[in-house]
């Protein structure tokens, strides 16, 4: 009985470790200052947004009144 | 029949994880290494390779995949390459048996070599921590049966209470007392400073728990090494601690709980530590240690793997007795350091400690530099866990034959990971402190009506590439 309950204990708690570990290690900076899971979780990567319709549309979900520059021209 | 299936399934998961993040195959190495599925279940898993599989999509998946970051080549590595060749060369050139030689060379070369790839592979925070937790609650099998039997029924000399039986690897008492106590302040590091395991009160509840199992094991065991190992480790904790009084308190109520619980029997065993040369198991480590000493004074470059086989002891027999002397041929080294010593000479064991000693450089740099920056309690506290660790291996080491078992090794790979990880933090840190600098540059720039968009570089080792 001790012997199966910790195979199984044993068994478990290394597949959830492991689990954890490779959703986490996509989201936490490897070379950062820490971030704790639950700030990890909410890191929301944006995807590239190409044309400036796009770009201003991200910059005016994150609150700014002005799309950002290109690299090189003035501001619009 | 259940449990093969489960074990098997486990088995597959770690490999299906790995196709998601390479890393997982070299925790699914450590696995099997730690847990060694073909001893604890008899299952189709006992038929194939099932270490070597995991080898080969370990080195395979990181050569063909996850080569980001690779750590700059190091003392350690350099070393423990060296050692490599070294138990290669005097293994074909010096080797007194070579068959045996030969035998122990494979599994003690695997074990030197994937040591060497840790660091390559295990590079960031969350993957140290689940190296360290993978590795603990694999250790969790042969640990727990023989600690939570001792709390129920009492252990004994030499009687099997794990999962694995025999006379060797975690089934011998004394091997399996130094791994439960090296454990001991890895899981006080994981309940503190868990990112993997949520933190609550049933979590930090089952990280005592286990590393109370870990001190009944080690009594358990009836091995003296295991009274030695909870001398040094209850001292290394104390100095380490930062409120060394109630750490006392605590430390002295578990000794009398220890003085109180343990049987007669137990007690009788340990007294045997002062009196050793009454007892023949005790003094026959005295008379192999000689030995070894006189067989490296004629070859220095040592015997090979297994050199003890030719060794013949003789115990003398008592003052006034009539008893003839006991004579006893292959009496294994019982020391690390002697059993370096004897199989790879002079120059082998100056590698071995060499690896110890940069391990410690490691381990201290590593604990100076987290204990003057902010947020790196974890990375000062893991490295004293791991420190200490080290030192309970090395002293229960000086009384057991373990010089090429993995547990060692992981703990010299660790320290490099460790001292990786702080250069990496440090080169972060430069890199902030000089994007903040060129950023200061930029707005001045603008402010004289110059614009040219952002000047300011991507933060680079902040991300991953």
């Amino acid at each position: 009985m001790i012997d199966i309950a910790t195979i199984l204990f044993s068994t478990i708690m290394c597949i959830f470790v492991l689990v954890r570990a490779v959703l986490l290690d996509a989201r936490v900076p490897w070379f950062d200052r820490p971030v704790a899971p639950a700030e990890a979780n909410d890191i929301v990567v944006p995807d590239a947004a190409h044309g400036w319709r796009q770009r201003a549309a991200v910059v005016r979900q994150a609150g700014a009144d002005k799309p950002p520059a290109r690299p090189g021209r003035p501001a619009p | 029949m259940l449990r093969p299936l489960w074990v098997t399934l486990i088995y597959l998961a770690f490999i299906i994880l790995g196709v998601a993040a390479p890393f997982a195959f070299s925790l699914g190495y450590v696995w099997v290494d730690t847990f060694t599925p073909q001893n604890v279940v008899q299952s189709i898993i006992t038929q194939i390779p099932v270490s070597m599989i995991m080898a080969v999509l370990a080195l395979g998946s990181y050569f063909m995949l996850d080569r980001r970051s690779p750590p700059p080549v190091s003392w350690q590595l350099v070393l423990v390459l060296l050692f490599a060749a070294w138990v290669t060369i005097t293994t074909a050139a010096f080797a007194v048996v070579p068959a045996s030689a030969w035998e122990k060379w494979d599994w003690a070369v695997k074990t030197l070599l994937f040591s060497a790839f840790i660091p390559f592979i295990i590079r960031s925070r969350v993957q140290i921590e689940a190296f360290l937790q993978i590795y603990v609650f694999s250790l969790a099998v042969h640990v727990v049966p023989v600690g939570l039997k001792t709390i129920l029924s009492g252990g004994g000399y030499g009687r099997s209470l794990g999962i694995v039986h025999g006379n060797s690897g975690m089934a011998e008492g004394s091997m399996l007392a130094a791994v439960a106590l090296m454990m001991l302040p890895i899981l006080l590091f994981l309940r503190q400073h868990t990112l993997l395991v949520p933190k609550n009160s049933w979590t930090s509840l089952i990280y005592i728990g286990f590393a109370v199992i870990t001190v009944t094991c080690a009594i358990g065991t009836y091995a003296r090494t295991g009274m030695i190992g909870m001398a040094v480790v209850g001292i290394a904790l104390w100095l380490r601690s930062r409120h060394k009084l109630l750490f006392g308190v605590i430390g002295v109520g578990a000794l009398l709980g220890v003085m109180a619980f343990t049987t007669d029997a137990w007690n009788s065993r340990m007294s045997t530590v002062a009196t050793f040369q009454s007892e023949n198991s005790a003094f026959g480590r005295v008379l192999i240690w000689r030995w070894t000493l006189g067989f490296v004074a004629e070859r220095p470059m040592g015997g090979g793997f297994q050199a003890f086989e030719i060794n013949e002891i003789r115990y003398p027999s008592p003052p006034g007795s009539e008893q003839p002397e006991i004579v006893e041929r292959g009496r294994a080294f019982h020391s690390i350091y002697f059993e370096i010593l004897g199989e790879h000479g002079w120059p082998g064991l100056a590698l071995f400690l060499g690896l110890v000693l940069t391990s410690f450089l490691n381990f201290h740099r590593v604990a100076r530099w987290a204990r003057r920056t902010e947020g790196m309690e974890w990375l000062r506290d893991l490295a004293y866990a791991l420190e200490v660790s080290l030192v309970t291996l090395l002293a229960c080491g000086a009384f057991i034959g373990i010089g090429f078992q993995p547990m060692l090794y992981y703990m010299f790979a660790l320290s490099t990971c460790l001292a990786h990880q702080m250069h990496r933090l440090r080169q972060a840190d430069t890199v902030t402190r000089q994007v903040a600098g060129a950023g200061a540059k930029a707005l001045a720039v603008r402010s004289r009506g110059r614009d040219g968009g952002s000047l300011i570089p991507p933060p680079v080792g902040a991300k991953r590439s």
